[in-house]
C-alpha cells in the first residue's frame, strides 16, 4: 500500500472494531450495490480466510449486510444491519469457504441480484479501510475505488476503446488511468477506466448506446 | 508523499517556511491537487469526529462479544494512584474510545481502526494542559498524519503484517509527533520522539483473543498512550534516541517481516494462545 496523502492514514471515518474486518468490508459491498445500481433482493456472500475464520466477532456480516444496502462505513446504522436488511427485502446467506491460495486472506466473493440485473465480484480488503476490486463477472479487475470507475463489458474488436474515451473526452471528464482485461474464448473484455469527477448517466447511456458495447456499470464514490 | 524523513527534513529546511504543518499543507496541495481550504476542512472534520467519538465513548455503554471486557475502562474514574490525573483520565479517554470501537462505534481510523483511541486520547490532553488553539491541534493532526504516512511508506500500517508495533507503535508515535509539535518541539526533537516511541514498542506482537479487536487490542492502547507522553517529554527535554529515524522505520520494518505468522494477527499466538483465550474462543465461536 502506498500512501500519498496524510488523510490515506487519519482520514478514515468508520465503524469499528478493525478497518480492514468491518470498514474494508463494508466497502466491497458498497462498490457492488453501486456497480448493481439498486438494493438487491438476494445476496450470497462467501467469506474467505480470515473473514471466513473470524467474521462473527468483527461484525464483518453485519458490515457486508449494510454495504449491500447502500450504506457507507461510517455510517451508525451497520450495527443493525440484519435489521434494515429485513426491512428492504433483502434475503442473504453467508458460507463460509476458500476462494483458493491467490487471494488476500481478507477476500470475499458477492454475488447479488434483483431481477434481471446481477453481479458477481470478488473483493479484498488490504488494511486500514483500502480495499481492491479483484474480479468482476469473472473478469480479473485491479481498481481500488477510491476514484469515480466506469466498468464496461464489450466485444474484443479495434477501435472500440478510442470511441469509449472520445465520449469521455466529450464530456470534458479527465481520465486518472484505464486497464483492460480479456476473456479470450468468449473474445469480450472488461475495461475500467477511473476518471476524476462524478459519472453522470448520460455520459454512461452514451458509452452503453455504443455499437459492440455489451454492458457499463458505474462507481460514483 | 516524502521518501523519507531525512527527505522530509531537508525539503523543509530548503523551503525556508517556519511552521512544518504550513509545509506539510503545501506538499498535500503540490500532491492532491486540494485546496489549503479543503484540507482543513478534512482536518476540522477528522478533529470533531475524533471529539465526538470520545463524547460517545464516555456516555455510551458499549456491549462487546468477551463479557469479560465489558465496563473496564470505567473503573479508571477513581482516583489515581501513581499516575497524575490528567495522565488517569488520557489512559480512561483510550479505553473508553477503544471499547467503543470494539462494539463498533464510529471512529476514525488512526492509523487503524484497533489503534484508534490513541491518538485523539493524547492530542486533547495535549491541547488541554498545553491550553494550546483548536487551530494548532488542526496542524498538529496534519504533523500526525504525514508521520503515519512515511511510516506506512517505508514499513507498514497492518498488523497482519508487523505485529502491534505497526498499528499501536505507529499511533503512539504520531501522537507524539503531533504533541511535540504542540508543544513547540523543533523538526528534529520530534523525530527524536518518534523514533523513541518505535522503539520502546519494537516488536510487540498483534496477539487478539479469539481473533477480536477487543483483548489485548484496548489495553495496548493505553500504552501508547502513556508511550506517547514519556517519548515526547525525553524528546523536548532533550534526550536522544541514538540511532536515526529512518534507520529505526527500517528496523521496525525488518522485526515485523521476521514475526512469525502466529503473531501477526492470526489469533493463533501470544496472548491468543493462552489456556484462557482458548477457552474464551471456543465459548463465543460455539454459541
Amino acid at each position: 500500500m502506498k500512501y500519498d496523502s496524510i488523510f490515506d492514514v487519519i482520514g478514515h471515518i468508520m465503524v469499528g472494531p478493525s478497518s480492514s474486518h468491518t470498514a474494508g468490508a463494508c466497502r466491497i459491498a458498497y462498490v457492488t450495490y453501486q456497480l448493481l445500481g439498486d438494493t438487491p433482493t438476494q445476496a450470497e456472500i462467501i467469506l474467505h480466510g480470515s473473514f471466513s475464520e473470524t467474521y462473527k466477532g468483527h461484525g464483518t456480516d453485519k458490515a457486508i449486510v449494510a454495504g449491500l444496502l447502500g450504506f457507507k462505513p461510517d455510517d451508525e446504522r451497520i450495527r443493525k444491519a440484519f435489521f434494515f436488511a429485513e426491512e428492504n427485502g433483502m434475503k442473504f446467506r453467508i458460507i463460509r469457504s476458500d476462494l483458493g491460495g491467490d487471494f488476500h486472506p481478507n477476500s470475499v466473493l458477492l454475488r447479488i441480484k434483483k431481477e434481471n440485473k446481477k453481479i458477481e465480484l470478488i473483493g479484498s480488503s488490504i488494511g486500514g479501510g483500502n480495499i481492491i476490486i479483484k474480479e468482476i463477472d469473472g473478469y480479473e479487475a485491479g481498481f481500488n475505488a477510491d476514484l469515480p470507475t466506469l466498468i464496461i463489458v464489450h466485444k474484443d474488436l479495434p477501435g472500440i476503446i478510442s470511441k469509449i474515451t472520445s465520449v469521455i473526452a466529450k464530456h470534458k471528464i479527465n481520465i486518472d488511468s484505464m486497464k483492460l482485461t480479456k476473456n479470450t474464448r468468449k473474445r469480450e473484455a472488461l475495461t475500467w477506466i477511473e476518471v476524476n469527477s462524478i459519472i453522470s448517466e448520460e455520459l454512461s447511456s452514451e458509452i452503453e448506446q455504443l455499437e459492440n458495447v455489451k454492458l457499463v456499470r458505474v462507481l460514483n464514490v | 508523499m516524502f521518501e523519507s524523513f531525512i527527505h522530509f527534513y531537508d525539503e523543509f529546511i530548503k523551503s525556508k517556511i517556519d511552521d512544518i504543518a504550513e509545509f506539510i499543507i503545501l506538499e498535500e496541495i503540490h500532491t492532491t491537487g486540494k485546496t489549503k481550504e479543503e484540507i482543513l476542512e478534512r482536518t476540522n472534520k477528522i478533529y470533531e469526529t475524533m471529539k465526538k467519538s470520545l463524547e460517545n465513548a464516555l456516555s455510551e455503554k458499549t456491549i462487546l462479544p468477551i463479557e469479560e471486557a465489558i465496563g473496564q475502562s470505567d473503573k479508571l474514574t477513581s482516583a489515581p494512584f501513581f499516575l497524575d490525573e490528567d495522565m488517569k483520565e488520557a489512559v480512561y479517554w483510550t479505553m473508553s474510545i477503544a471499547e467503543y470501537n470494539s462494539g463498533m462505534g464510529v471512529i476514525v481510523a488512526c492509523p487503524t481502526a484497533g489503534s484508534s483511541g490513541v491518538f485523539p486520547a493524547v492530542l486533547f490532553k495535549a491541547e488541554e494542559k498545553l491550553k494550546t488553539s483548536k487551530e494548532k491541534s488542526l496542524k498538529a493532526l496534519i504533523v500526525g498524519g504525514v508521520v503515519g504516512a512515511i511510516i506506512g511508506n517505508k514499513a507498514t500500517l497492518s498488523g497482519s503484517e508487523g505485529g502491534c508495533q505497526a498499528e499501536v507503535g505507529v499511533a503512539s508515535a504520531m501522537s507524539a509527533a503531533a504533541i511535540t509539535y504542540l508543544a513547540g518541539g523543533s523538526l528534529s526533537q520530534i523525530f527524536e520522539a518518534i523514533s523513541l516511541c518505535l522503539i520502546n514498542l519494537m516488536g510487540l506482537v498483534c496477539d487478539p483473543v479469539a481473533g477480536l479487536v477487543i483483548s489485548p487490542c484496548i489495553k495496548r492502547n493505553t500504552i501508547g498512550v502513556m508511550n506517547a507522553f514519556l517519548a515526547s517529554e525525553l524528546a523536548l527535554s532533550g534526550v536522544s534516541s541514538i540511532i536515526p529515524v529512518d534507520e529505526v522505520v527500517a528496523a521496525m520494518s525488518n522485526v515485523g517481516k521476521k514475526m512469525a505468522y502466529e503473531l501477526k494477527e492470526t489469533g493463533l499466538g501470544g496472548i491468543a494462545n493462552t489456556p484462557t483465550a482458548r477457552e474464551i474462543r471456543k465459548r463465543i465461536f460455539e454459541e
